[in-house]
């Protein structure tokens, strides 16, 4: 059994009011801004585009460690001298991080984490979605 | 009542569950413990690894429930997808499939029972759906071909006079674009498969929808439009009604209570006979420019 493009359902995050919910005895903004999520729930009142995003799930793949891995097995099988080597040595890209990869018309999407100084001179590092499509960085601005 | 609503808002917008009753999983019960207590979480890694889980469910399991639809959404047009889609300026809001979500407000506190519905009340700070109608539009005249021939012309007009470009009747859309969002269904609508068909034909019905919404709420710019053009029609009824009685056509009733009313100009719109000689001259202008 496999699954189709207009199978899918895709969940539409609701727009939280916050200010309506306080109003009513039910003050969440505090708890939201602690975790630095009012940006998040700002950015949650917009389009979605639907068709987008099944088109990209019916082609998006996890890119993980055990995937990393079977990627050296089959540079292994093709060729055997290569087996003991590294990535580098085999013309591999190091792994880095978990990745999905997809792509939507042609144009390759790649989401993953990747740490993002927002604190300034501060030490501490926070995780944002990113985004690469056609070899660009673009940080995510749901939080900071 | 907060953790309740704390446990709403993260079932649909930072942990979402396809289906399954409301008993909270591990995540959701560690979410809130880190709330409540105020301590920082990394929510984008919880976020991102619920992403890698229910794709990892849609390969093994067959689980059909794409979660984050608006993240996703996001994602692409920060990452620059839906401006090379602008480029190709091919694709239409009907197309794209665009909903909106539910908005989470008071309303919700008296259907979930946590408030009477006495003390509910709206306000004038109250969230309304996004204005932001599709990001693949940046301008477009806020007026459509299915608005009466007055306004359009009116707007034409206006417009003219106020920035001194003329808009070609040719660039006028057919459609309002977007118009009023449709609202992304329910949880029990989308227990309903969707079958290969209404796939294929979703893109029609999202036409149809749209025009029908646009055509009596249109835009609110196109709106003001409508109500200059009732003051208008206000101040020209008597005339209106003279020449007709002089051209011994019959007046029937009920058009001209819509002209008072303002609600229809279509009475106009149809005779175009009865248009000012200044507006008219302005329509063969605009035609004749190339």
């Amino acid at each position: 059994m496999s699954l189709e493009e207009w199978e899918l359902n895709v969940q539409v995050e609701n727009p939280v009011d916050l200010l309506s919910l306080a109003h009513h005895g039910c003050d969440l903004r505090g708890i939201y801004q602690a975790q630095d999520l009012t940006d998040y729930f700002g950015m949650l009142n917009g389009p979605t585009y639907l068709t987008l995003v099944r088109h990209f799930w019916v082609r998006a793949q996890i890119y993980d460690l055990k995937a990393s891995q079977l990627e050296m097995d089959e540079k292994v099988l093709i060729d055997p001298s290569l087996e003991g080597k590294t990535r580098e040595e085999m013309g591999l890209e190091p792994f880095r991080r978990e990745e999905i990869r997809s792509s939507i018309m042609g144009i390759p999407v790649v989401i993953h984490l990747s740490r993002h100084n927002c604190w300034g001179n501060q030490k501490s590092f926070r995780r944002k979605i990113c985004i690469r499509s056609e070899q660009q960085e673009k940080p995510m601005d749901t939080h900071c | 009542m907060r953790t309740k609503m704390l446990l709403k808002i993260q079932n649909e917008n930072l942990l979402p569950k396809g289906s399954g009753g409301d008993k909270p999983y591990l995540d959701h019960k560690v979410f809130l413990h880190f709330f409540l207590t105020r301590e920082r979480a990394n929510v984008p890694k919880y976020i991102f690894r619920h992403l890698i889980k229910n794709l990892r469910d849609i390969q093994t399991i067959k689980k059909n429930f794409v979660p984050y639809g608006r993240l996703i959404s996001e994602i692409f047009h920060q990452g620059g997808i839906l401006d090379a889609l602008k480029k190709v300026n091919y694709f239409t809001n009907a197309q794209l499939g665009t909903v909106t979500g539910r908005i989470i407000n008071g309303a919700t506190l008296v259907t979930m029972k946590l408030i009477r519905k006495e003390d509910h009340k709206e306000l004038s700070t109250d969230l309304k759906e996004s204005s932001v109608i599709s990001n693949l539009m940046d301008d477009f005249p806020p007026i459509c071909k299915q608005d009466p021939l007055e306004v359009r012309v009116m707007f034409i007009k206006e417009y003219f006079e106020m920035t001194g470009h003329i808009i070609k009747i040719s660039d006028i859309p057919d459609e309002m674009y977007g118009g009023a969002l449709p609202i992304s269904k329910n949880r029990k609508s989308l227990q309903r498969k969707m079958t290969e068909a209404e796939y294929l034909d979703d893109t029609h019905e999202f036409a149809a929808k749209v025009a029908k919404n646009s055509a009596p709420q249109t835009n609110p710019t196109s709106s003001n439009m409508l109500i200059l053009q009732q003051e208008a029609q206000e101040a020209d009824d008597s005339e209106v009604l003279t020449k007709k009685s002089r051209s011994k056509k019959q007046v029937d009733p009920e058009n001209v209570i819509e002209i008072n009313s303002g609600t229809s100009s279509s009475y106009i719109s149809s005779d175009s006979s009865e248009l000012d000689d200044s507006t008219l001259s302005l329509i063969q202008k605009i035609n004749k420019t190339p």
